[in-house]
């Protein structure tokens, strides 16, 4: 098979000695000289009419240096829609919106400043609820959607609360239902999610006396906030730089700038000085970001042979009180909705809600984990409508190789009929029952869940190595260290090419200044794209040093050859090898490079020739994306009747990861999903009364702690299906790693239970009333 | 983030009492801190004065003989009392209580006193420390009154203490040599969390090693504090505890004894439904840990 020294080995990641010590200086150790602290004055009620703004009280405590309302910052932000002003000017239209910043010397001052900060609203009534959004009666969180600017794909609906209407037509659905033999037609939920990231949100900015604008941020993508910003304050991208030090974590959510434009409005009142902002966690929950609710309404019929012929949805999602990068989530979760399965008529409508909530973005999955719970509770419902096995109507519907996607595009390198008999055989799923009572009076049940996700496409980065005379190499890129793994994987590749210890590499602080041009740290897409980048730019270093080589052995460029394993052999004109030859480590020593021109590498990749812009309307397309990730989840789960808890007992996790690069980094990837995707079933949701946050801490808001993780995780890597355009074959594994859990979880809790399962997350409470059916049942 | 405050470290429990008095409510006792700088943290409660009381003699240490019994400095740490040889031997009920609270490092902080003056409902040491009839040592200006922690409570957040008292020790018996415990805790999770219902039970039985002599059942979140419920308590004396269906009545009877109340967190008609299911359960893990010694 592959002889790779490098690649496919369990490389441990490189951040994580100093991260475990303590030694990682993050966002929140910096301090600047001349440094100002900032508070926010935040809204307390979720909607209302800003009425009178009095900001004299703060101005009088000490070390007060500036008070920076929102007409002060009238600048728009928004990726999909402009909505969002740095600081609310008229209205407010969610709980924790900033209205007032101040900076002082100290941070207590900053604090005593905000809190003589005196805001007069008159409160509007909340929009709370996602259906009652949509009604026409509703109160609007924005009065003039229409007039906001917006980018060309986004469909904002006048007069009512909708940023997007996302619509998806494949074949004739009503043709397709009235071939069905069945139809099973279903409603469910997720609640509203929070990244709870252990680092909150956070930014340093300066501002220069040319105007420039220097951030210290946890950006997860610091090129797209830059160029947010650009746009927002009408200063070009050039003038603003973002420095990314170590972050504390992202799940989607530090996609958005939160911290950084109250920075940057502070900063621009302070003469030079730079100021720091750093949300508290409350803070964080209602003032960074959320994974928004949905309410999906969905219909499927299949034959009786469990042929599905049609799938139709409408699904809502509470995106909040500003667009983000919502409408995205909505569109990606809507192109899938009909799971890994070959459906030849779809059709679905994907609403993008304004709500007076949190604001819903990015979450590692962008939607599909949501999407993937309600596809398999779909197949579990045709499942037992149909007499079948939940195992078997999955089969008889997936996608191989040829099969034609929601939208209409002709698939290939798909895994999932692999990974679902892998996901399937690691449960037992043959040899037992998909539900029975234990000795003890627990409730057992097994389900399965497939994902099918795609890639953001078009895309583009680039890699730059800077190779040193004495063997080592500095590898620059854009995408940041997430605890994806990047850091880890992208030196991996530059070892294996240039035939260097892994050691002798390492990678710069991505600052966009000094890094690459990136698109973006999201959508799994590192080890696909900045691989390819990395492979490019070490060939570009291996041209380099040949030619010096051949200088420095007085011959032909062409005849000096670059061998595994990082061998420079001179060969004569017949090609054999003459005998002289060098180690790429042992350059130096051979007095082969110090004294040459500097060897810097570089490589690009992009996608947009690959991509064909689907239709608007329909949603079809010849390739919609650069790589689709596929994968299957198996689990089982534990029910107490008396209590009406659920504990995962096992989840086994198949991936069709193309090539494992770094299998280390893939069961780190497969591990903190499950758990993620077990905290996302079993415990976590945003309770809001009114508008209002009830729960907004990390008590209340409950993600499992290390004693919740207490389940056997099996992974099974899937190789059988490599990506002719990745690096080795390689796809992605960072968000698939979450995707199928929660659909797995609840497909079991819903076989141990035998009723459908139409809120996550799965409360005890609900759980209880099912639980004394099934036990009384089974009396 | 917390309003800046004066620290005072008072040496005596006089002086404690003192200053208790004299800043009254711009002042607040702390000992662990665990649950007063967590209330200052959110900017709404400002104390101007902060009175520390680890540093009295009295409220420190941990003292059990045979006679008296055990008796807990107020300002003894949940950690302290998890690893303590006789308490894990003699009182593991209250170990397993303690031991729910929060995470180690909120036991390594948190103490058993402040988790009685505290006066939450949900509290997970005042359970087994009702069942184990504990009495509360209280010292203010005028000398020390001896209060059973049963009458300490007096509403949700309010407890028996003046302006010029603390809480100096808890003290109980040692149980019979032969008894069953048990503690259950109701949460979400399995760490750092408040519980959404807790049960202690300790209990007695007859030398035929079935009949029930004696009967304490303390409920956590299931009224406005911290209760005993003795209805339900009388009701398993003389009852057979291997018979599951005299044990699962018990759960019957408690519910008209409770008092749960609905919030966001849970409904008051869920927390009935698991009080009805659990307090058997519980008596019967406590029945095992009886017959199993
Ligand atoms: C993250 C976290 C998790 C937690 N989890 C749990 C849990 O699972 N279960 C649980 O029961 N609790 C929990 N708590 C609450 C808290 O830790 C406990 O109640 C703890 O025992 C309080 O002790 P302390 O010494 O820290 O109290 P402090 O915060 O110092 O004081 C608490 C209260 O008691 C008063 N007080 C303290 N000592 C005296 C005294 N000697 N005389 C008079 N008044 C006094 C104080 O004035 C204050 O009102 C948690 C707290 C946190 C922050």
């Amino acid at each position: 098979m592959d002889n790779y020294n490098v690649i496919g080995k369990p490389e441990l990641r490189k951040d994580s000695r100093d991260k475990v010590t303590g030694a990682t200086q993050y966002c929140c150790d910096i301090t600047l000289t001349g440094m100002l602290h900032g508070a926010v004055y935040r809204s307390k009620v979720p909607h209302g009419k800003i009425q009178s703004v009095d900001v004299s009280g703060a101005w009088e405590v000490e070390g007060v240096r500036a008070v920076v309302t929102g007409k002060d910052v009238p600048y728009r932000i928004g990726r999909s829609i402009q909505d969002q002003t740095f600081l609310a000017i008229d209205k407010v239209r969610y709980q924790g919106e900033p209205i007032v910043l101040v900076a002082a010397d100290t941070l207590e001052q900053a604090y005593e400043a905000v809190r003589k900060v005196k805001v007069d609203i008159e409160q509007l009534p909340a929009v709370n609820d996602v259906l009652e959004a949509v009604e026409e009666n509703s109160p609007l969180v924005h009065e003039k959607l229409e007039e906001y600017p917006h980018i060309p794909t986004v469909r904002p609906v006048n007069g009512t609360n909708i940023y997007d209407h996302f619509t998806l037509r494949k074949g004739d659905v009503e043709k397709g239902f009235a071939e069905a033999d069945v139809i099973v037609e279903n409603e469910y939920e997720c609640a509203i999610l929070h990244h709870a990231a252990i680092e909150n949100h956070m930014a340093t900015a300066k501002v220069d006396a040319s105007g420039k604008i220097t951030v210290w941020s946890p950006a997860q993508s610091p090129f797209y906030i830059r160029g947010e910003l650009s746009r927002a304050l009408g200063i070009p991208e050039n003038k603003i730089r973002i420095i990314v030090p170590p972050i504390g974590g992202g799940f989607g959510g530090k996609l958005e700038p939160r911290a950084e434009q109250l920075a940057i409005a502070l900063a621009m009142h302070t003469k030079g000085r730079p100021v720091k902002v750093m949300f508290s966690r409350e803070e964080d929950f209602l003032a960074g970001t959320v994974r928004a609710g949905v309410h999906f309404k969905m219909k499927t019929g299949a034959k009786k042979d469990g042929t599905i012929v049609a799938f139709e949805s409408t699904n809502y999602w509470d995106s909040g009180a500003y667009s983000t990068i919502s409408p995205t989530v909505t569109l990606k979760a809507n192109v899938i909705l009909a799971g890994p399965y070959e459906v030849k008529n779809i059709k679905t409508d994907g609403y993008c809600v304004a709500t007076n909530k949190q604001l819903g973005t990015a979450q590692r999955g962008f939607g599909v984990a949501e999407a993937s719970y309600a596809h398999e509770q779909q197949m579990d419902a045709l499942a037992k409508a149909l007499g079948m096995d939940p195992l078997e109507i999955r089969m008889k519907n997936i996608m191989v190789d040829g099969s034609k996607a929601s939208t209409g595009e002709t698939l290939f390198s798909v895994g999932v009929k692999e990974c679902l008999q892998e996901a399937a055989d690691g449960i037992g799923w043959k040899d037992h029952p998909i539900s029975w009572i234990t000795k003890e009076g627990k409730i057992r049940g097994r389900g399965l869940g497939t994902f099918m996700k795609f890639t953001g496409t078009p895309s583009y980065t680039s890699v730059t190595i800077k190779f040193n005379f004495d063997g080592t190499a500095i590898v620059s890129y854009s995408t940041t260290e997430l605890g994806q793994g990047v850091g880890i994987v992208i030196p991996q590749i530059v070892s294996e090419e240039l035939g260097i210890p892994l050691e002798n590499i390492s990678t710069v602080q991505v600052d966009t200044e000094n890094t690459p041009l990136d698109k973006t740290t999201t959508s799994s897409r590192a080890t696909f794209h900045l691989g390819n980048a990395a492979i490019k730019a070490s060939a570009d270093v291996k041209r380099q040093i040949c030619k010096w080589v051949a200088f420095k052995w007085n011959t032909e460029e062409n005849l000096v050859k670059f061998e595994k394993g990082g061998i420079l052999v001179e060969v004569d004109a017949e090609g054999t090898p003459t005998g002289r030859t060098a180690r790429m480590d042992q350059l130096d020593e051979n007095s082969l490079i110090r004294n040459g021109e500097p060897i810097l590498g570089y490589g690009s990749y992009e996608t947009t020739n690959i991509w064909h812009k689907p239709d608007l309307e329909t949603y079809q397309t010849e390739r919609l994306t650069a790589m689709w990730f596929f994968g299957a989840n198996a689990a089982e789960v534990e029910i107490d009747p008396d209590t009406g808890k659920t504990k995962v007992i096992k989840v086994v996790a198949a991936h069709d990861i193309g090539k494992a690069l770094n299998p280390l980094g893939c069961l780190q990837q497969v591990e903190g999903g499950v758990v993620m995707g077990i905290g996302n079933t079993l415990l976590e949701e945003f309770i809001h009364r009114d508008g209002y946050l009830m729960n907004g801490n990390m008590v209340d808001f409950k993600i499992p702690t290390s004693m919740d993780t207490d389940v056997e995780i099996e992974m099974r890597l899937v190789e059988s299906s490599p990506h002719p355009e990745g690096p080795y074959g390689a796809k992605g594994i960072g968000e698939p790693a979450m995707c199928a859990t929660q659909s797995a979880v609840a497909s079991a809790v819903e076989h141990a239970l035998g009723v459908p399962v139409t809120h996550v997350p799965i409360k005890p409470e609900t759980i209880l009333e099912a639980c004394r059916k099934r036990m009384e049942e089974s009396k | 983030m917390i309003a800046k405050f004066d620290y005072h470290v008072p040496a005596t429990l006089k002086e404690a009492c003192e200053m208790k008095q004299e800043y009254g409510s711009s002042g607040v006792i702390v000992a662990g801190g665990s649950d007063v700088y967590a209330k200052l943290h959110d900017g709404n409660h400002r104390y101007d004065h902060v009175i520390d009381i680890k540093k009295i003699p009295e409220m420190k240490g941990i003292e059990w003989s045979e006679q008296e019994g055990l008796s807990l400095g107020a300002a003894v740490t949940h950690h302290e009392i998890e690893r303590h040889p006789v308490i894990t031997e003699r009182y593991q009920v209250l170990v397993q209580g303690v031991r729910t609270v929060g995470s180690l490092q909120v036991r390594n902080r948190g103490t058993i006193g402040g988790n009685i003056c505290t006066a939450a409902p949900s509290a997970d040491g005042v359970g087994p420390l009702l069942v184990l009839n504990s009495e509360c040592v209280i010292h203010g200006i005028g000398g020390e009154r001896i209060v059973p922690l049963a009458e300490f409570f007096t509403g949700p957040k309010r407890t028996v203490l003046r302006s010029d008292e603390v809480l100096v020790r808890v003290r109980m018996k040692n149980p019979a040599s032969r008894y069953g415990g048990a503690y259950f805790k109701y949460g979400r999770r399995n760490a750092m969390e408040i519980a959404l219902l807790n049960i202690s039970v300790y209990l007695e039985v007859d030398d035929d090693n079935k009949t029930c002599t004696e009967m304490r059942i303390a409920l956590g979140t299931s009224a406005p504090t911290p209760i005993r419920v003795h209805k339900t308590e009388q009701y398993f004396i003389g009852k057979d505890l291997t018979d599951n269906e005299a044990v699962a009545k018990g759960g019957d009877l408690v519910i008209e004894e409770a008092s749960p109340r609905s919030s966001w967190r849970a409904n008051s008609n869920f927390r009935l439904t698991l009080l009805r299911q659990l307090v058997p359960r519980t008596v019967k893990t406590a029945y095992k840990s009886l017959i199993e010694e």
